[in-house]
């Protein structure tokens, strides 16, 4: 299995290890519970260096990232963000991803399971039309995400100087003195950052944001959090046959972009489809895959800590609104649940 | 390396047996509730329920997982712990007292033999933890 730099660090903690995708990591450190809370009230960081980083530069750069992606990248500002996708010839979304547009490159974080398949596209598509760009993957960055209310206060703290940043921006500086690009975005609903760091600096900064009051949290708390926000993932709300409409980010595929990939599939998608948010009156978990009854099928479920109750997203085309009652199977038993708007939690971030 | 207490009986599903004379409590081991990580859901038989050893008589849901609890003997449901059905979490911090899941009645004794030992339960953690 393969490993992040931190790794080490996460043994020394004494993390439950797993294999994620072909990687060996935490998925929690002392509770899925307990780090899930300490995200929501105070601050957590987590190591997702799994994700993948590539940088695309060369004279073409902004043109091939415009064909490969369904959001308008030449809107963006540099060291300004945005949320995209990348579909296939077919309309099928291949992924979603953070790009960001920076002095010299446009930088995508790619899902660690789908990091062989993206890479290989742009490889394909760039020989395919003869793009002058070069396709760089950033092996030796660490990503750390620090998020919760006093994200904030941390950095600060470690920055030794106010950080001033709007959202879905990045800026360089410099965090206990290694050079680091912070990027105003997160998976969990808080407030926070993810930060790109260097291997031989990643260690000390983990160290000095745990020193600062910063929880460990793993994957698991990463998946309720992200739950709890609505948040779509790949393989579980994003999979074959579900379009950006379908998920809520119609307004990330930029139909007046000349072209794109897959464009002339996914404008004529019928946009029947929505995410719902589901809480049941029982604790027991809907998992991905359980039947709402006469609607669909669980994408996603778990415990809410937040809520104290199990939740579920489910993508449905009938009519559904919020308070209406509906029935999840779970293991031969009809269990009720409440149809509810997304995200589950609102914080004032 | 997980808590494992010598005078119980132990199955291969990772549950403890505590017999006195014709009674028996029954638990989840240290080991099964640090693998299942924060326990949020318990479901439990009835009191009055007979089971054949190896039943499966409820289940136990963590955030990540969800195993089946099975019954170690042959026997009859005396009492139900409606704590842990209540608060969950006790099960994760007190696997071997105040989580305990049922007690029963025993209808053959003979069958505690095809359980293992604490020692026996041991070799076994080590075989799964490798």
């Amino acid at each position: 299995m393969k490993q992040t730099t931190l790794y080490p660090e996460h043994k020394a903690l004494k993390a439950k290890l797993v294999d994620f995708n072909g990687w060996e990591m935490p998925i929690y450190y002392k509770g899925i519970i307990e780090e899930h809370h300490a995200v929501r009230e105070s601050a957590g960081i987590f190591d997702v260096s799994h994700m993948g980083v590539i940088d695309i530069s060369g004279p073409h750069a902004l043109e091939f990232v415009q064909i490969l992606t369904v959001n308008d990248a030449s809107a963006l500002k540099i060291n300004q963000s945005q949320y995209t996708m990348i579909a296939d010839t077919e309309g099928k979304i291949m992924d979603d991803m953070i790009v960001t547009r920076l002095a010299d490159c446009f930088r995508f974080v790619v899902n660690c399971s789908n990091f062989e398949k993206i890479h290989s596209w742009m490889l394909i598509n760039k020989k395919e039309n003869d793009f002058k760009v070069t396709i760089e993957v950033k092996d030796e960055l660490n990503i750390i995400a620090l998020q919760g209310p006093k994200a904030k206060e941390i950095m600060t703290k470690l920055a030794k100087e106010e950080l001033v940043m709007s959202s879905f921006y990045v800026t360089a500086g410099k965090l206990l003195d290694s050079q680091v690009l912070i990027s105003h975005t997160g998976y969990t609903g808080e407030d926070g950052y993810e930060i790109f760091v260097n291997d031989k600096d990643v260690v000390k900064l983990w160290r000095g944001l745990l020193e600062a009051g910063a929880a460990p949290i793993g994957l698991g708390a990463r998946d309720t959090l992200r739950i709890e926000a609505g948040l779509p993932l790949y393989g579980h709300e994003i999979i074959t046959g579900i379009s950006p409409y379908d998920l809520g980010y119609g307004w990330i595929v930029k139909l007046n972009k000349p072209k794109f990939i897959g464009k002339n599939v996914i404008e004529n998608l019928p946009q029947k489809r929505r995410l719902y948010g589901l809480v049941l009156k029982e604790k027991t978990i809907p998992r991905q895959g359980v039947e709402v009854k006469g609607y669909g099928t669980v994408t996603s479920g778990t415990f809410s800590p937040t809520l104290n109750k199990s939740i579920a997203l489910f993508i449905t085309d009938k009519e559904v609104v919020k308070g209406d009652t509906v029935f999840v199977k779970i293991r031969d038993k009809e269990i009720e649940g409440e149809v509810t708007k997304l995200p589950f939690i609102k914080k004032g971030c | 390396m997980s808590l494992i207490l010598e005078n119980l009986y132990y199955t291969d599903e990772h549950e403890w047996v505590k017999v006195e004379g014709k009674n028996a409590t029954v638990g989840i081991t240290d080991y099964a509730e640090d693998s299942l990580g924060d326990i949020v859901f318990v479901e439990l038989p009835k009191v009055g329920e007979d089971f054949a050893q190896m039943d499966q008589i409820g289940i136990i849901e963590s955030v990540k997982t969800v195993s089946n609890l099975y019954i170690p003997v042959s026997g009859r449901i005396t009492e139900i712990n409606e704590a842990v059905i209540e608060n969950p979490a006790i099960i994760n911090s007190s696997p071997y007292d105040e989580g305990w899941l049922i007690k029963m009645e025993i209808y053959e004794p003979a069958e505690l033999e095809d359980l293992k030992s604490a020692e026996e339960y041991e070799d076994l953690l080590v075989e799964e933890e490798e």
